[in-house]
C-alpha cells in the first residue's frame, strides 16, 4: 500500500508525539491492532464513514473499542483526532506510514522471506545477517511459506526482490522458450 | 416642256390616225346619206376626249403601275436570286455534310470503339488491382493465421514441456533438495557485495 502525503503527515505527528513519551513500540502495536480490526470489520467502516451518524455516536463506539483493547491515551487521542478530521478511513495507511517512519528513525528495515517449505531458524538468521550487512540496517524478517514457489526462496526488502524460486526459474524458461 | 410637246404631238398623231378612218367612215356615210351630221362630230369629239383622258390620266398611272410592277418584279427576282443563292449554298453545305457523313459516322464509331476499349482496359485494371489486393489480404490473413497457430502450438508445447519439467522437479524435490536449494540461495545472498547484484 502506497503512503499518501496526508498519511505521512499524520504519522510524522504521531512519531513526534511518541518521541516525547518514548512509547513508539506500544503505540505502533496498538495502531496495528486497530487497523486490523478496521480492515476486518465492514460494519465498523460503514458506521464510521456514514455521514448521517452523529460524531458523538462514533466517538462512543470508538471509546468502547479502546476500552476493550486497553489502548494508551496517546493512541486513543490520535484515533479520535483522525475521527474528528474525517481521516479515520485512512488508519491502515497511516499505521503503515508510522511503521515506516519508526523503522527509519530506528535505522531498521523490514524484509519478507518466502519459501516453498518452512526454513530453519538458522537459515532465517543467516538471511537476516546477510541482509543487515547489505543494508547496514537492522532487518526485521517476516517469514512466510508459499508452496506454489515449488522450491527455493524469495526475499523482498524495500523495492528489491531477491527471487531464487523454482517457480520463477520455470517462468524464465517459459519466456526464453517463447521468444 | 419637250416631253409635253412630244406628248401633244403623239396625241394629235394618234387622233389623226384614229380620225382618218372615222372621217373616211363619215365621208362614206355622208356620201351615202349625203352629209356629215352633228351626231357624228360629237362622237368624234367624245372619242378624242376619251383619248386625251386615257393619255393624260390613265396612261401615266398605267405606266407608274407597270414601272412599279417592273421594279417589284425586279426586286422579287433579286430576292429570289438571293434566296436561290442561299439555297444553293445550303444545298452545297448539305452535300458537303452528306459527303462527310460517312466519315463522321466512321469517326463516331471509332470513338465509341476507343472509349469501349479504354473502359474495358480500366475495368480490367481495376479487377486486376482488386484481385491483387484480395490476394495480398488473403496471404496476410494466411500468414497471420499461420503465425497464430504456430504461436498457439508453441505455447502448447512449451506449456507441456514446463508441466512435464515441473512434475519432474516436484518429483525430485524432497526435504534434502529443498534444504540444499535454500542453502544455495543463502550462500548466494552471503556472497553479495550489494543488494542489486543478486541474480537468481
Amino acid at each position: 500500500m502506497s503512503e499518501s502525503p496526508i498519511a505521512r503527515r499524520y504519522a510524522k505527528a504521531l512519531v513526534e508525539l511518541c518521541t516525547e513519551t518514548k512509547n513508539h513500540a506500544v503505540i505502533g502495536k496498538q495502531l496495528e491492532s486497530f487497523a486490523q480490526t478496521w480492515s476486518s470489520s465492514e460494519d465498523l467502516q460503514a458506521l464510521m464513514k456514514n455521514p448521517v451518524v452523529p460524531l458523538a455516536d462514533k466517538r462512543e463506539v470508538l471509546t468502547r473499542i479502546f476500552s476493550r483493547f486497553l489502548f494508551a491515551p496517546t493512541t486513543r487521542n490520535f484515533l479520535l483526532v483522525l475521527l474528528e478530521n474525517e481521516r479515520i478511513a485512512q488508519v491502515e495507511e497511516i499505521t503503515q506510514a508510522f511503521a515506516s517512519q519508526m523503522d527509519e528513525l530506528s535505522n531498521r528495515t523490514r524484509a519478507t522471506v518466502t519459501s516453498a517449505v518452512p526454513l530453519e531458524r538458522s537459515d532465517l538468521a543467516r538471511i537476516q545477517n546477510a541482509l543487515q550487512r547489505l543494508t547496514g540496517k537492522t532487518v526485521v524478517l517476516d517469514a512466510r511459506v508459499d508452496p506454489s514457489l515449488i522450491g527455493g526462496v524469495v526475499t523482498e526488502i524495500g523495492n528489491i526482490v531477491l527471487d531464487g524460486s523454482v517457480k520463477t526459474q520455470l517462468q524464465s524458461l517459459r519466456e526464453h522458450l517463447l521468444v | 416642256m419637250t416631253t409635253v410637246l412630244n406628248r401633244a404631238l403623239a396625241t394629235l398623231g394618234a387622233a389623226a390616225a384614229t380620225l382618218t378612218p372615222a372621217a373616211a367612215l363619215a365621208a362614206e356615210h355622208g356620201e351615202a346619206h349625203g352629209q356629215f351630221g352633228l351626231a357624228e362630230a360629237f362622237y368624234i369629239l367624245n372619242f378624242v376626249v376619251l383619248l386625251l383622258v386615257l393619255y393624260f390620266w390613265a396612261l401615266p398611272r398605267a405606266r407608274d403601275f407597270l414601272v412599279k410592277r417592273h421594279d417589284q418584279a425586279k426586286a422579287e427576282l433579286v430576292e429570289a436570286g438571293r434566296l436561290k443563292a442561299e439555297a444553293d449554298a445550303k444545298l452545297a453545305e448539305y452535300k458537303r455534310l452528306m459527303a462527310g457523313l460517312e466519315a463522321e459516322v466512321a469517326k463516331i464509331r471509332e470513338d465509341f470503339r476507343a472509349d469501349g476499349e479504354r473502359e474495358r482496359a480500366r475495368i480490367l485494371a481495376e479487377a486486376e488491382e482488386s484481385a491483387t489486393r484480395m490476394r495480398a489480404t488473403a496471404q496476410k490473413q494466411i500468414q497471420q493465421e499461420t503465425a497464430k497457430l504456430r504461436a498457439e502450438l508453441e505455447h502448447e508445447v512449451v506449456a507441456q514441456v514446463l508441466a512435464s519439467t515441473e512434475a519432474k522437479v516436484r518429483a525430485q524435490l524432497n526435504a534434502g533438495t529443498q534444504r540444499e536449494m535454500a542453502n544455495d540461495y543463502i550462500q548466494g545472498l552471503e556472497s553479495l557485495e550489494k543488494l542489486d547484484q543478486f541474480a537468481a
